[in-house]
């Protein structure tokens, strides 16, 4: 029944100091009446309710400082009575007030949202941890992955407070050198800039992209000519295919003869797989995501169209789920479907040890039979770029299978 | 025995007329058009109803029984309400809930309405004649039910204390000696339901229930006990059930020799009318009925909002 | 305006004696009214309102709330002492479809005042059909308010609300708790209102929902917990019909954990209601799922030993709460 009174988040104010408060204790307040006064390093603020209630009792006293987030005082519904208030507090003294010098946190409303509106993370996103139906509406709401919640329940479950306490972690990290920059650049360095905090999927893009740049990368390139996959694609066989599509089709059943390349790099051992459960890189607003199309080997050029034509939407509506992210054996880059980029090298998707990058598709003139000798011609034509682990492969491999891969999408 | 003023007679033979009119109106809509319910025909039953409630005056509670409509029309009722219910239509009693099995009421009127639970009617008009009894306002309640329905316990239950209590309460049986298909000899060692009144120390009375006038003379004495204080009766009239229980009962039941001696309560009152004052108020009631009828049918449909009415009262 | 301690049952006579010196529509009916009520409730009104208005019945419980929905119909505020809550059963009809349908199936909005007193729940020996809680019946049929006090203050404030509530009661007393003693208000104005819930410990850690012999037992419990570390919030909801979600949401929105306590049946009890409404209305702020506790699913014997191991006692719900704490 006793609700935090905190100190709210202001731009990138931290610090705060109280210089009065403006409510007594057992006094009944209305929405926006003013509460207290704070002064921060950059200005005094009057900090008005939001709801209206009763403040049960000033924790801090005037000359107090604190951080953002830290709590004030305490306040209880409008109507409660004073002597609810007393018994509430008695209860309070042993366990919360005393928190206050402990850790500090972020208070986060859980107010029953109209469940039309609540959109929770799936179960699934807990990794086979048990989660508790609060705990999976807080990660939806703020953001928060899974993947860096520990669950302290029993048998690790993971409950609406271990949200709360990623989150916390989160939004009062130590300050470092980028959070200094940061605050640098607000304070007015460079007024012009806006400070973006990382999501918590952009962190987790950087550290697997640290993690992939210390592996010895090397990209072959190879032209290939289209004129014969857009015919396909014209054909009643192929109409409603992609030109990922069918690449895609057409590297998967390559990987079948070159399982090499459709591999997991490991310190003691190669994991060479027998089917191809192929990495699409989507593009989203929040970062790049590579769910993962099972069994592409089976697919068709128009079946594999349709297959990552859903994972890009379940992406793009942020409705992937855990397990489309995981197992791939090889991936495909496709930055050439954003614009004419040239080449298309890319960091590798470890333990992966291969690469396809499509660029874009540029109609260039070029040499072609004609009877004995040449003739110059404008074709269709891609530049695929395999990028690969130098550790696992050489170029021998990788070069015999852009030979199959080529031959086969010419010959569509 | 204080027989019926001409004007009254006048009265009674109107309103057995226009519930004549809609028994006849029902009988064939039930038939041809659709109707959501049962209707418990009352053509040819009547006179009891009509007799009893010409006894009574406006502001005495009755709680009937739901065979035919004669009871509401003679206790003031218009046509409207009862036929607008009995469509399921927006300007009925009530406003739209639905009458095929009837609910119409006007506590104006002294309508109190019908228990569907039968038997239901005995503690709630012993609870209005308490209230009176309280208030000393004068009023009777009469409690009307079927042979059938003296099986109840609430019968028992109710009269002991009512007689104990001498509280001012008709019980009025139409024993018609059916229930549904099952005899009243069946249910009850004896054929006469008045006799149960000698337990409890109360009069019973036994009457023509196709004759009006009969049942409104000995109405008249049961109220009259009942308004100084000297407690209840019991009214039995012998009334005969001219249809089936529900309109397309297809009676298989049926002993032929029951409708033998049926005498139309309509034309037995007629014969105490004069000249042909009878045919004219017979005409006019058709009017008035046939009237009704077509301003029920053009009403308002009742629309779902109508089901989250009336639950409880806001003061 | 001065308090005065006094019994459950004496504290809702008095309740009831306030409102019919204020209001002569009111009468009250029953088996034993005259000599003062088999518990106590009527002591002395007989000689102060007369036969008229306090009257003694025979063993006719269909008749008596009946006549209570006839009386009501016709403006009177009748007030019945059914004796115990068992005998719904035999007034099923009268309770059910009368008191609770008559205006609706009629087209009528209409104000009815009517409250019939069902004593509840296990008293000490009195055996399978006189230890019913039947106030689950209620719920089920709509067009009845449902209260049940814990208090001999709220004893006297929800009678005085039955008798000025347009619409018919079903005022449950407690029969476990007829004796307690409490502070009860003298003030005439003074009312507890039918829907409001009683928060009567505030807590943090799970919020326990309970309503009648079971407000004082889970009281005890979350004494026993805080000594354990756990903070349990006790909500008394006092009346069922209508129930104030408000008052459990927002506890249950704070403490995500919920467990519901009563004396009734647990299967198809009240509580099979409540929390599935938890569940249904805040899903998503529950760290576990809402327990129920009841009484086992069986006839209470008629010892007095073996009808108290029947029902949740403070050990049965400071375990369960335990575990659930635990979630
Ligand atoms: C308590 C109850 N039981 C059974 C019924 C079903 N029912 C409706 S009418 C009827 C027959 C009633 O017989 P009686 O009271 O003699 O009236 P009548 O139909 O002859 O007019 C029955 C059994 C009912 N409505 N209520
Ligand atoms: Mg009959």
């Amino acid at each position: 029944m006793l609700k935090d009174l905190c100190i709210p988040r202001m731009g990138s104010v931290e610090n705060a100091r109280l210089l009065q408060w403006r409510a007594a204790e057992g006094e009944t307040f209305t929405p926006g009446q003013v509460l207290y006064e704070i002064e921060t390093d950059k200005t005094s603020v009057e900090v008005e309710a939001d709801a209206g209630g009763v403040l049960a009792k000033h924790i801090a006293q005037a000359g107090d400082e604190f951080k953002v987030g830290d709590r004030v005082g305490l306040w209880v519904a409008p109507g409660t009575t004073p002597t609810l208030i007393a018994q509430a507090l008695k209860g309070q003294t042993v366990k919360a007030i005393a928190d206050v010098a402990g850790p500090k946190v972020v208070p986060v409303p859980t107010s029953v949202a109209p469940m039309a509106e609540v959109r929770p993370l799936p179960r699934a996103a807990a990794g086979g941890r048990r989660i508790s139906p609060l705990a999976r509406r807080l990660a939806a709401q703020h953001a928060v992955d899974l993947d860096h919640v520990a669950g302290t329940g029993v048998g690790g479950k993971i409950g609406g407070k271990d949200v709360l306490a990623a989150l916390n972690a989160h939004l009062l990290s130590p300050v470092t050198a980028e959070s200094a920059f940061a605050a640098e650049v607000a304070d007015g360095v460079s007024a012009d800039a806006d400070v973006l905090l990382h999501s918590m999927r952009r962190r987790a893009i950087a550290q697997r992209m640290v993690q992939a740049s210390a592996i010895p990368t090397l990209t072959a390139d190879m032209a290939v000519d289209l004129t014969a996959l857009m015919a396909f694609r014209k054909s009643s066989q192929g109409r409603g295919a992609s030109v990922l599509g069918m690449i895609a089709h057409a590297a998967a059943v390559a990987l079948l003869e070159h399982p090499r390349l459709n591999a997991h790099w490991r310190d003691d051992a190669m994991l060479q797989f027998r089917t191809v459960h192929l990495g699409i890189a989507v593009d989203t607003p929040e970062g790049l995501v590579v769910p993962v199309v099972r069994h592409a080997e089976r697919l068709s050029a128009l079946g594999m169209t349709e297959a990552i034509a859903a994972l890009a939407a379940k992406a793009r509506n942020g409705f992937l789920r855990p397990e489309d992210l995981v197992g791939g054996s090889f991936t495909i880059s496709n930055p050439g479907s954003v614009g004419p980029v040239l080449r298309a090298e890319a960091l590798l998707n470890p333990p992966q040890v291969a690469l396809l990058g499509l660029p874009g598709i540029v109609h260039a003139p070029c040499a072609v039979r004609d009877g004995d000798g040449w003739a110059m011609a404008v074709r269709p034509s891609i530049c695929l770029s395999l990028s690969f682990d130098h550790r696992a492969l050489d170029g021998g491999p990788v070069i015999a299978f852009l030979n199959t891969l080529k031959s086969r999408i010419e010959s569509l | 025995m204080a027989a019926p003023e001409p004007a009254l007679l006048t009265d009674m033979f109107h309103k057995m007329a226009v519930s004549r009119a809609i028994e006849l109106l029902m009988l064939r809509h039930t038939r041809e058009e659709r109707f959501s319910g049962w209707w418990h025909p009352g053509e040819g039953q009547e006179a009891a109803p009509i007799g009893a409630a010409a006894a009574l005056r406006s502001d005495d509670y009755l709680w009937y029984q739901g065979r035919g409509c004669a009871w509401a029309i003679g206790k003031g009722m218009d046509p409207l309400p009862i036929l607008g219910d009995l469509l399921g239509k927006m300007n009925g009693a009530t406003r739209g809930k639905g009458g095929g099995v009837p609910h119409w009421s006007d506590y104006g009127l002294g309508i109190m309405g019908e228990g569907a639970t039968l038997g239901s009617v005995y503690p709630l008009a012993a609870g209005s004649a308490l209230a009176s009894k309280i208030r000393k306002d004068g009023r009777v309640s009469l409690a009307d039910f079927g042979d059938g329905t003296a099986s109840r316990g609430t019968f028992h239950e109710t009269m002991m204390h009512a007689a104990a209590w001498k509280l001012p309460l008709i019980y009025f049986c139409e024993n018609n000696g059916l229930l549904v298909g099952t005899r009243t000899e069946h249910v009850s060692a004896s054929a006469d339901i008045a006799n149960l009144a000698k337990g409890y120390g109360i009069p019973g009375v036994i009457v023509d229930g196709q004759d009006a006038v009969a049942v409104y003379e000995v109405t008249v004495e049961a109220v009259a006990r009942a308004r100084a204080g000297e407690g209840p009766t019991l009214i039995e009239a012998k009334v005969t059930r001219k249809h089936g229980h529900y309109a397309g009962d297809p009676q298989h039941y049926r002993d032929p020799d029951y409708l033998k001696d049926y005498r139309d309560p309509l034309e037995l009152l007629a014969a105490r009318l004069s000249g042909n004052e009878a045919a004219r108020l017979i005409e006019q009631a058709d009017a008035e009925v046939a009237v009704a009828y077509e301003a029920a049918k053009a009403a308002p449909e009742p629309d779902a909002s109508v089901i989250e009415r009336d639950l409880y009262h806001v003061a | 305006m001065s308090h005065e301690v006094m019994g459950y049952n004496a504290a809702m006579g008095l309740g009831l004696v306030e409102e019919m010196r204020a209001d002569d529509s009111i009468f009250i009916m029953g088996q034993g009214v005259v000599t003062g009520g088999w518990f106590g409730m009527e002591k002395g009104l007989v000689s102060e309102f007369g036969t008229d208005r306090v009257l003694d019945c025979g063993i006719a419980e269909a008749f008596e709330a009946g006549l209570a929905a006839g009386a009501a119909i016709a403006g009177m505020k009748p007030v019945i002492n059914m004796g115990f809550g068992d005998f719904a059963l035999i007034a099923g009809d009268e309770i059910y479809h009368k008191l609770a349908k008559w205006r609706y199936m009629h087209g009528l909005d209409v104000p009815m005042t009517a409250v019939i007193i069902f004593p509840i729940g296990a008293m000490g020996g009195a055996g399978p059909e006189h230890s019913s809680c039947t106030e689950v019946l209620g719920m089920h049929f709509p067009g009845l308010k449902v209260v049940v006090p814990s208090t001999a203050e709220d004893a006297k404030g929800l009678m005085k609300s039955a008798l000025r509530e347009p619409n018919p009661v079903l005022f449950h007393s407690v029969q476990g708790l007829g004796w307690s003693r409490g502070e009860v208000p003298l003030d005439p104005d003074f009312i507890v209102p039918i829907g409001k819930a009683a928060t009567r410990r505030a807590g943090s850690d799970l919020s326990i929902i309970t309503y009648g012999s079971m407000v004082p037992r889970s009281l005890e419990a979350a004494e026993r917990l805080a000594s354990e570390g756990v903070d349990a919030e006790v909500i008394d909801l006092r009346s069922l019909v209508p129930l104030d979600w408000d008052c459990v949401l927002e506890s249950v929105t704070r403490t995500h954990r919920a467990m519901v306590v009563h004396e009734a049946f647990r299967t198809a009890g009240p509580g099979a209601e409540i929390a599935a409404q938890i569940q249904e209305r805040a899903f998503f702020d529950l760290e576990a799922p809402v327990l129920r506790l009841g009484a086992k699913d069986f006839p209470l014997c008629q010892s007095a030993e073996l009808e108290q191991a029947a029902i949740p006692s403070v050990d049965t719900i400071t375990g369960e709460a335990r575990r659930l704490a635990a979630i």
